[in-house]
């Protein structure tokens, strides 16, 4: 008799507790959402069960007309970290677009 | 000047603008294209690498096209930021690129935009002060310049990873993008 074996994995914002199940991904690879408790940022969701936040980061320097993500608080923001107990973090990082003609932000 | 004193931060390098991205105004019979650049593919074609940077570059969008390469001109490997496994020098090369055509109307602007999917490292990793990347094309190997630089894309300040994942989550009007 075979016997088969289910797999999966479970996944949690711990922002806004959003949860999904998946079927098991190669590691380090990230499921993303847009977290409405984060001012709608795109940011990772990470295995249930992690002792981590997750935090927005603002752009840290002065924006002078160029793209850059914005949260749904009107402000610039240049990443999402995820801060974990043991010191390790993740970064999701938003660039700016390089543009050009008018009104492209750069 | 370093990314934190330059303005705007995230440009096209206009070496890059005149040849190869606008070259067909001009036609091959006036501007060869960048040796080994594909003829019939272009930037969705060619291999596009993203390379990460600290803030002892100085981008500079008007630089000479010799000085516009990955690893030539401020883009030198000393400035590089890398991990030894998963975000290697060179970078990591864009996937499922696209150059599309967009909005616009009588009274509201066009867009042309170059965009391609989220680019993560290959697993864990450890990344110190990126604070921005070049994106270059890596099919071209020869010429004035190889390994020509499209443009630069700053990250808004510094970005640090210990043994976690690092993700480029590109701007939804693209990587670099055309407005009439």
């Amino acid at each position: 008799m075979t016997r088969l074996l289910d797999a999966w994995q479970d996944w949690e914002c711990p922002n806004c507790h959003l949860t999904e199940r998946t079927r098991p991904l190669p590691p380090n690879a990230s499921r993303m959402h847009n977290c409405p408790k984060l001012h709608g940022l795109t940011a990772p969701l990470v295995r249930t069960g992690s002792d981590c936040t997750l935090v927005a980061v603002e752009r840290g320097d002065y924006l002078n007309g160029e793209t850059q993500r914005r949260g749904d608080d009107g402000k610039p923001y240049m990443a999402v970290r995820v801060e974990r107990a043991d010191g390790s973090n993740d970064v999701v990082v938003f660039p700016g677009a390089a543009g050009v003609g008018a009104g492209s932000g750069s | 000047m370093p990314w934190t004193d330059s303005s705007p931060t995230s440009r096209v390098f206009a070496q890059a603008l005149k040849n190869p991205l606008t070259e067909s105004t001009q036609g091959t019979t006036n501007l060869a294209l960048p040796t080994t650049y594909s003829t019939t593919g272009g930037i969705l074609s060619d291999t596009i690498n993203v390379a990460l940077f600290n803030n002892s570059v100085s981008p500079d969008a008007s630089a000479a096209v010799a000085s516009t390469g990955f690893n030539t001109g401020t883009w030198t490997t000393t400035n590089e930021v890398t991990d030894a496994t998963n975000w290697v020098s060179g970078g990591r090369a864009l996937a499922s690129k696209t150059f599309a055509l967009s909005g616009g109307s009588q009274t509201t602007a066009s867009t042309m935009a170059f965009a391609a999917a989220n680019l993560a490292g290959g697993g864990t990793l450890t990344i110190t002060n990126a604070y921005g990347c070049l994106v270059y094309d890596s099919t071209i190997t020869a010429g004035t310049v190889a390994k020509q630089g499209l443009c630069f894309n700053y990250f808004g300040g510094a970005q640090s990873v210990t043994a976690g994942t690092f993700t480029i989550n590109w701007d939804a009007t693209g990587i670099f993008k055309f407005t009439n």
